[in-house]
């Protein structure tokens, strides 16, 4: 038992994983958990416009910013910027070290 | 070319992006790639149209919800009307797609005949993906799957209804028309805050899935690791559909990693409140914190209404800032794989600019140009309203496209696939991990910035 649980360790981890995710799911949707009377959607709607009436929560101001967009759009893409540079030194460091 | 290389070319073959390109469109100039382009923007011109105009209405078929728990039934939806915008939807799409064909040089005879049936099945699945529950939890993506894999493990799949089983043109030409709805102007929406919390985690956390996909499980495929690691960080199944198609990863990388997200996202709507209540970590930072971990936008809608208003606008702020990410997102894994995956290994000189061009998925500038016009040009010139209204119209046809490209990955895919692609569990490891780790990073970020010990807090109108 305890060579076959070393031999098949990952697949023991998954199926430890996947069976009661899948139950899980298939309970909580056979229940209707989560769910809002007030929402005709749930996670089935991937993206923005998917959400029935989506301009609903697009098109209203929530808070007003006291940072202007020019300087969010600066910030962004310093920030981008800095990351794409260390995906490229990740990537690189660990080519080397194969 | 080395072995790397080499493999890696046959690697290529069946991928979301660049299978499938006949020789014949090579002689005459146009590739799949402007193609949907091409398609794309014309279908956004006929919808810009049609609002401004109020001349005509484009808005294609869309089912609504019908079964036990919803207001309308099945059949008190098949009015005139329903009939009218079915047959508008199959012309629309038909002859968009059967003349991007014939530019391909192929036969229109069979492609039409066999897009056709496609439809049909595509019509079906978008039935079932309305039925009360399924609409809520899985929709199309789901369905489109399941129905494609049931019907190619069954009866299989008849010679003349392959020439429609065309994942990638329907999925790059869908993408196009996304790219409008990727609005960068709602960056603005949650100010310095929402900038902080969606933009200051999703790299890091891809960054760190890739990391420990590719160097720690030692995942050979490379494009599903950058799928699973953006579907978890940024949001689900359409950041899914858009990096896999940059990376050119295989069909059944996208569905492998559509299907993870899916089950998870379902559990996460759900529990994730429950905790955040329980913690009593409060609406605020519980609205944020489930805006930047849960992957589908609708979930993240649903989960934070449970905890309240508040809840929900902070979980709606946050994720709409992560939907715009989608284009620089996808734009960086085409840049990053075509000067550092698919680079010769034995070559030590940097890759050009023409190699980057000529390597370069060109769909993915189409998607990027959408988003910037819709975002800079469009609503600064026609409003928010507008911009919403063209959406409405552009999401069904986007739907519609991915239905036919889901349907066609799960017709083309048998279960012994789906098999060897969970290479012994990894994607679903990766996952777990990559998840956890966006759970805990953004927890510290909305800690930081919401809880108001380091920053005041933001007035948020209800």
């Amino acid at each position: 038992m305890k060579k076959f649980l070393r031999n098949h360790q990952t697949m023991v981890i998954n199926l430890a994983i996947l069976v009661p995710t899948l139950i899980m799911s298939a309970y909580i949707m056979a229940r209707g958990l989560g769910l809002s009377d007030s929402l005709d959607f749930g996670a089935g709607a991937y993206f923005y416009a998917d959400m029935p009436n989506f301009q609903q929560w697009t098109d209203v101001q929530h808070y007003q910013s006291p940072v202007p967009m020019w300087a969010l759009i600066v910030l962004f893409l310093l920030w981008g910027a800095v990351m794409w540079r260390l995906w490229i030194y990740v990537d690189r460091k660990t080519q080397d070290e194969v | 070319m080395s072995t790397v290389a080499a493999a890696h070319t046959q690697f290529s073959a069946n991928t979301v992006s660049s299978a499938e390109q006949p020789e014949v469109s090579k002689k005459k100039g146009l590739t799949e790639d402007h193609l949907a382009i091409i398609i794309g923007f014309i279908f956004i011109a006929v919808a810009a149209i049609a609002v401004i105009s109020k001349g005509f209405d484009f808005a294609p078929l869309k089912f609504s919800t019908w079964g036990p728990g919803a207001d309308a039934s099945l059949a008190s939806q098949l009015t005139p009307s329903f009939w009218g915008k079915l047959i508008l939807t199959y012309v629309v799409l038909a002859l968009a797609f059967t003349l991007g064909e014939k530019a391909q040089g192929r036969s229109a005879r069979k492609f039409l005949a066999a897009f056709s049936a496609l439809f049909v099945v595509a019509v079906f699945v978008r039935l079932i993906s309305a039925e009360y529950t399924a609409n809520r939890y899985l929709e199309w993506a789901f369905w489109a799957l399941a129905v494609g894999l049931i019907i190619s493990n069954t009866v299989g799949i008849p010679d003349w209804l392959k020439p429609a089983v065309r994942t990638e043109y329907y999925i790059k030409t869908g993408l196009v028309i996304m790219g409008f709805s990727v609005l960068f102007s709602n960056i603005i929406n949650f100010g310095l805050y929402g900038l902080v919390i969606a933009w200051l985690v999703t790299p890091i956390v891809i960054i760190f899935m890739w990391y420990f996909g590719v160097h720690v499980l030692k995942m050979k495929d490379k494009p599903l690791v950058i799928t699973i690691a953006t579907a978890t960080s940024v949001c689900g199944t359409s950041a899914a559909i858009a990096t896999a198609s940059a990376a050119k990863a295989k069909k059944q990388d996208l569905s492998l990693a559509v299907s993870i997200s899916i089950i998870f996202t379902v559990i996460m709507m759900v529990t994730e409140p429950l905790i955040i209540k329980h913690t009593g970590l409060g609406a605020l930072m519980g609205g944020a914190l489930i805006g930047g971990t849960v992957d589908s936008t609708g979930a993240v809608t649903v989960a934070g209404t449970a905890l309240g208003d508040l809840g929900q606008t902070t979980a709606v702020l946050v994720k709409s800032i992560q939907n715009i990410l989608i284009g620089f997102i996808a734009f960086a894994v085409a840049i990053f794989f075509a000067t550092r995956v698919e680079k010769d290994p034995d070559s030590t000189s940097k890759v050009g600019p023409s190699e980057i061009w000529k390597r370069l998925p060109k769909f993915i500038i189409g998607f990027f140009a959408a988003s910037l016009i819709a975002s800079f040009i469009f609503q600064p010139l026609a409003g928010k309203e507008t911009v919403s209204a063209i959406n409405g119209i552009l999401d069904q046809y986007k739907n519609w496209a991915f239905v036919l490209a889901f349907t066609s990955i799960g017709l083309d895919t048998n279960f012994k696939t789906i098999g060897k692609q969970m290479t012994g569990g990894k994607p679903l490891i990766l996952y777990i991990v990559g998840q956890l780790f966006n759970i805990v990073l953004t927890f510290a970020v909305v800690y930081i910035a919401l809880s108001g010990k380091f920053f005041p807090l933001p007035k948020i109108a209800l």
